[in-house]
């Protein structure tokens, strides 16, 4: 089965992926439903939840790491997780990755340099060590480290932040078209966050790549993404372009999440004291049926008991009933 | 000690002994700190990876363990009408008369410091019985009244720890730490591991608790988000010194030292799109830091007068800085 | 074959590292090499130390206590009249022969399943542990009894070894497998995987290596359960009694009442190379145990 859609980079469609957890097989929807598409334009899409909201899972299922239940990924028309072999290589050629924990990016056991060699030889298809070099001290130039840096060296022997850009320079080797970055910077100090997402900004200008920026931080989100997708538990409540999300939130929990983020500016304060109810004690909500912010919803009525569907209002899409009724 | 300040840390001077491939090293993470924290206020302590705020908060507390040392410095401390400093009192007293009573610690990631095999009223039941000599019977109403007075309901109390969220055991934590009414509330990082708003919520509860007791609560978290919304006045650490204490309305507004100014024009803020640039370079080795102001490798402001240490001054009413650039006489 | 070579230089690596690093490793690996070395050597000298017909019965005079006068009567003799000191060095050999055998079999088959059955996962992983499970709750001791029993004509030393790694294997395995588990989730193998590599690349340089230590762990251990194991075959008489091992020098020790006896130096002599091997086998274990404790191997205290 192809993708539908001409000039789509990436086509995301109705992804499911479920976990089965003990002997019993309890099974939890970590991803339900998740549909999105990325247009060949180079862009950023962030993708901002909390943990438990699925958002890794869906990069992993992006990446091919994970295989979905139901659903389809349809990297420039053809079935992610159907390719084999050479047609594999060429995927991950395109499509690379950035995780969240730079010492666990990389063995501990071998230098990081090998990394970049291999994907050099497997990916680029570069075998003399001579012209591996340079390619790839092209690359790590780009992230503002020299090749004799970071040659010989193991993975204790660096800071959070180099190895957070070792492992961009390895994702930019092979020129994707898309990379898919899982919370890049969370693990970094707040002044070195900005040097790296400004990296990827100038990339995606000067390179042409698109990212997927997943995150829990609506700031960093914000500061480099052209459109944002809010996921909770496993859906994407709501989804549009930056500022319209940012600016006009519709879904409760986008609303709440704005109004909930801590800024670094006193003005904001008055807002933020505003009292805020929290609830009791917190029940498992991936198995509660119908919408799942039910639970926390100060809107919250009887027709939330059944599955919101998504509506396009404007710029943005939402799922939610509080929208649905027109 | 004035007699307004619940706290008062002069000169304290802390840090690790430790052995790497057989050397002996000394890593200098509270280097000469003093400030004073005043009754019914909320304090932040703002720093980066390595800055030394957890250590500083450990040694006031009091949690003194191998490799940690203290080489020098008090703490004071004001206790049954007198101002005692914790760093003289033995391990065993300060354990007896300070902990729980005086001050209340709660540590990071305290949210897995429950333990899993008492339900939440036993180990509140714990507390008052190791540090309120009070006996089960008469502990049992106190409690329940005093977690409904907290908004935690009678199912929580009921229950074992693995069956709350993240976000409610957190609360449970905090709830324990406020039970014998602590003057000094030290908090490491209380809401790091959770979600934006349920975060929002902990910290306004905390606040409104530190309010109605009228204690001084100091917060520690690099989140400077966090410290704009919920502090009074702010501390911030760099490599083990205090570089700038002063009210955070004023700090936000014009902060003076470089590292200061930098780290807030480093974060990105909501809704607010204009290029921002990071500071180059990474903190010291604090087993070897560079001498004088320990910010000056990656100060655009640097000059040769930065190879010597700058004193911490009083700029203007309240607000201190310790940068050469503001040293108007020398 | 490459993968042979690969493998054996990167246990090769690793036991160096280990021997120049914990202490306990280095004092049982070498009480084990002196061990090995002086049977060995002792053996080999025996055709021309030894009395000529050193295995059979009555050719020394028998029950004759430590003696230093000569070297077959440095450790007495048997009520068999046999010399101790050669008896028990070719047991030492030849306990030693049948506990490697069943280490380097039993060992290696739980490497292999506890990786596939890891890093495969599904239905091959589910076949894998139940396979493991029936092996590890049918009662081990008997299922060896029964073995032996029906193979009694053509037991040798090498067969005995292999016997014995039909109930070893399954530790190896269930705990090569735990490892592989948590190995497998790592961000560190995904990187591989994005950076092209093939899964016998990955499995050789990002998984092996993490598992390595435990894998000889498995294998020090392997053998210690072997040797016991032929011990107490042996007192139940099902071992090789043709042959001498630490456990039918025991075997006949005890047929004959040595100890009541007071003839000590005839059951003492195996009794206290037991000791000793399992002394220095357990130091070499322990050793490896703590190498792998993450925070003694990167040297840092935080």
């Amino acid at each position: 089965m192809n993708g539908s859609i001409p000039d789509a980079l990436l086509e995301v469609k109705d992804i499911t992926k479920i976990f089965r957890y003990g002997f019993f097989g309890f099974k939890f929807r970590a991803v339900d439903n998740v549909s999105f598409i990325l247009y060949n334009k180079p862009s950023v899409l962030a993708i901002v939840g909390e943990s438990g909201s699925g958002k890794s899972t869906l990069a992993r299922v992006i990446l091919g790491i994970h295989v979905p239940e139901y659903g389809h990924v349809f990297f420039k028309g053809k079935n992610v997780h159907n390719l084999k072999g050479s047609d594999r290589l060429w995927f991950i050629k395109n499509v690379q990755g950035i995780f969240q924990n730079p010492y666990e990016s990389f063995n501990p056991l071998k230098k990081v340099y090998k990394y970049l060699q291999e994907t050099t030889k497997n990916l680029v298809g570069i075998t003399d060590s001579n012209e591996a070099e340079d390619h790839i001290e092209k690359a790590l130039s780009k992230v503002g480290l020299r090749l004799s840096d970071v040659k010989d060296k193991y993975v204790h022997e660096f800071s959070g932040g180099e190895l957070q850009r070792i492992g961009i320079a390895r994702a930019i080797l092979s020129n994707p078209s898309l990379i898919i970055a899982d919370e890049p910077v969370s693990m970094l100090d707040a002044s070195l966050r900005v040097s790296i997402l400004n990296m990827f900004k100038r990339f995606r200008e000067e390179i042409g790549v698109s990212f997927i920026y997943i995150t829990h931080d609506l700031s960093t989100a914000s500061y480099i993404s052209d459109q944002i997708a809010v996921m909770y538990r496993g859906i994407i409540v709501e989804h549009g372009d930056l500022n319209s999300v940012l600016g006009e939130p519709l879904h409760p929990y986008t609303q709440s999440l704005v109004e909930s983020v801590p800024i670094p500016e006193r003005s904001r304060r008055e807002i933020w004291l505003k009292p805020l109810k929290l609830s009791g004690i917190e029940e498992k909500e991936f198995i509660v049926k119908g919408c799942r912010y039910r639970l926390r919803c100060p809107f919250a009525r009887d027709k939330c008991l059944t599955d919101p569907p998504s509506v396009q209002t404007g710029k943005s899409t939402v799922k939610c009933w509080l929208y649905a009724d027109k | 000690m004035s007699d307004n300040a619940a706290l008062t840390v002069k000169n304290l001077v802390g840090g690790y002994d430790i052995v790497e491939r057989k050397q002996h090293l000394y890593v200098d993470a509270v280097s000469n700190v003093s400030f004073s924290a005043f009754k019914n206020e909320v304090v932040g302590i703002a720093g980066e990876s390595g800055c030394g705020k957890s250590t500083l908060i450990k040694i006031i507390y009091g949690l003194i363990m191998d490799p940690l040392v203290v080489k020098d410095g008090s703490i004071f401390v004001r206790h049954e009408e007198k101002t005692v400093d914790v760093l003289s009192l033995n391990p065993e007293t300060r354990r007896r008369q300070l902990w729980w009573k005086v001050i209340s610690y709660i540590p990071q990631n305290s949210m897995n410091v429950l333990n899993p095999t008492l339900r939440i009223r036993d180990h509140f039941f714990e507390v008052l019985r190791k540090h309120g000599g009070l006996g089960k019977k008469e502990a049992k109403e106190q409690i329940l009244s005093y977690m409904e007075g907290l908004g935690l309901s009678r199912d929580v109390a009921k229950a074992y720890p693995h069956q709350l969220s993240g976000g409610m055991r957190q609360r449970v934590i905090i709830a324990l730490a406020l039970l014998l009414k602590p003057k000094i509330i030290l908090a490491d990082e209380p809401s790091t591991a959770l979600d934006v708003i349920v975060q929002r919520g902990i910290l306004q509860w905390l606040i409104e608790a530190q309010k109605r007791l009228g204690s001084t609560l100091i917060v520690v978290t690099h989140d400077m988000g966090v410290h704009a919304m919920v502090t009074d006045r702010l501390i911030i650490m760099y490599a083990g010194k205090v570089v700038e204490i002063g009210r955070s309305d004023n700090i936000f507004e014009d902060p003076l030292q470089p590292y200061t100014r930098l780290l807030i024009s480093s974060l990105p803020k909501l809704r607010d799109n204009k290029p921002r640039e990071g500071i180059m370079g990474m903190p010291p080795d604090l087993r070897n830091p560079p001498r004088g102001c320990r910010f000056h490798p990656r100060c655009p402001f640097m000059t040769d007068k930065c190879y010597e240490e700058p004193p911490l001054i009083e700029f203007d009413r309240g607000h201190y800085v310790a940068c050469w650039l503001h040293v108007k006489n020398r | 074959m490459k993968i042979n070579l690969r493998y054996s230089i990167i246990i090769y690596r690793k036991i160096t590292d280990i021997y120049s690093t914990s202490l306990k490793f280095k004092i049982g690996f070498l009480i084990l090499l002196a061990l090995i070395v002086v049977s060995t050597t002792f053996c080999l000298l025996a055709p021309m130390l030894a009395p000529p017909n050193y295995r059979s019965w009555y050719s020394l005079k028998k029950d004759l206590p430590p003696n230093l006068s000569s070297l077959n009567l440095i450790l007495g003799t048997t009520t068999n009249g046999r010399s101790v000191f050669w008896a028990l060095m070719h047991a030492i050999i030849n306990s030693l022969i049948m506990a490697s055998i069943t280490a380097l079999v039993a060992s290696h088959i739980g490497l292999f399943l506890g990786m596939i059955s890891g890093i495969k996962g599904g239905t091959v992983d589910r076949l894998l542990i139940f396979l493991i499970d029936v092996f590890i709750i049918i009662p081990g001791l008997p299922l060896l009894v029964v073995l032996t029993m029906s193979l009694k004509n053509v037991l040798t030393i090498p067969l005995l070894g292999l016997i014995i790694s039909v109930i070893a294997w399954t530790w190896p395995a269930r705990q090569v497998r735990a490892m592989v588990l948590s190995l497998r989730e790592r961000e560190h193998i995904y990187i591989a995987r994005l950076s092209g590599m093939n899964s016998m690349n990955i499995i050789l340089s990002e998984i092996f290596p993490h598992i390595v230590a435990w894998h000889l762990i498995n294998f020090t251990n392997t053998v210690l359960f072997s040797i016991s194991t032929e011990a107490g075959l042996a007192i139940l008489g099902l071992s090789i009694l043709s042959e001498d091992t630490l456990g039918t020098m025991i075997y006949w020790a005890q047929n004959y009442s040595a100890l009541l006896r007071g003839k000590t130096w005839w059951i003492g002599s195996p009794i206290a190379t037991l000791i000793i091997l399992f002394v220095s086998l357990y130091l070499i274990s322990t050793g490896l145990s703590e190498y792998v404790n993450p925070r003694l191997r990167y040297g840092v205290t935080r």
